[in-house]
């Protein structure tokens, strides 16, 4: 559908919407008034998603990795800015969209790998610590998801060794009678410690998750 | 009150020991699992039953305080037929 240019000025619908009127008698069309239309070699061609309106960039970016300046990402808060240097600016804030890590909203944060709170009871048991290298935990089992565990040498004169599934009391590290060794462990990551002496010894252990 | 225990060969020198401790009724009071590294099943049972379950007992006295272990009972038969 296309039509040579009209006279101007063109006439305006009730909301002052230009629009096309209808020389129907010379065979002409009728356009809607919501139609957008482009000039076209003095020809109007209405716009549409298979004819688009053409849009000039003023300097085309070529291809590859460019700098194109600052950027500025925000829904009017500023939130969030890339600048042109490559670094970006970044204001958290919370859901109601107050800005949070400020002195009057500090905020909350947890660290990945950092557990400094105990989830559940404390697990503590007597164990003994035999010539036959065995896991050592407090319970039952090892105490599942358990970031702490701390053995304490009860015996009087016996050195306690621990280490992986192979230690010995030639390789394992020593607990002194009286000596007391502490964990840390990533309570997703099951690990296991092992323990054996030159004799039987008694130990107490703890364990938090 | 009986107990079972289970010992699984998990890799090389090292065994799996899984104690279970049973009522009367069959009714599982506690279980427990360890590992032991160690050259054969034997010395883990060994482990779990002379080593491990002590320790359980001592820790659970609530729970299976009454448990006697077989090396007890025979203790304990030597004693009465004297």
């Amino acid at each position: 559908m296309a039509f040579e240019l009209p006279t101007l000025p063109f006439p305006k619908d009730s909301t002052g919407t230009p629009y096309i009127a209808s020389p129907d008698a010379n065979g002409k069309y009728t356009v809607a008034s919501g139609q957008w239309f482009k000039n076209a070699s003095s020809i109007w061609v209405p716009v549409s998603a298979a004819d688009p309106l053409p849009v000039k960039v003023q300097t085309e970016l070529p291809a590859g990795a460019q700098i194109i300046g600052s950027v500025k990402l925000t829904d009017g808060t500023d939130a969030l800015l890339v600048n042109a240097n490559g670094s970006i600016n970044i204001v958290p804030v919370n859901s109601a969209g107050t800005e949070l890590f400020t002195d009057a909203n500090p905020g909350s944060m947890k660290l990945a790998g950092s557990y400094a709170t105990i989830d559940s009871a404390p697990v503590t048991g007597a164990k003994t610590v035999t010539t036959t290298a065995a896991e050592i935990f407090a319970g039952a089992s090892r105490l599942a998801n358990r970031y702490f565990m701390a053995i304490y040498n009860t015996d009087s004169s016996t050195i306690v060794y621990i280490g992986g599934s192979g230690v010995t009391t030639s390789t394992g590290f020593p607990i002194k009678p009286g000596d007391c060794v502490e964990f840390q462990f990533n309570p997703n990551a099951a690990t296991a410690i092992y323990a054996i002496a030159p004799a039987s010894v008694g130990v107490r252990v703890v364990e938090l998750a | 009150m009986t107990y079972e225990i289970v010992i699984t060969n998990t890799g090389d020198w090292l065994w799996q020991a899984d104690v279970i401790v049973k009522d009367e009724a069959s009714n599982v009071v506690l279980e427990g699992q360890t590992t032991v590294s160690c050259e054969t099943e034997q010395e883990a049972y060994d482990y779990a039953e002379k080593v491990f379950l002590p320790d359980l007992r001592r820790n659970y006295s609530r729970q299976i305080g009454s448990l006697v272990l077989s090396w007890e009972e025979v203790a304990q038969n030597n004693v009465e037929s004297e």
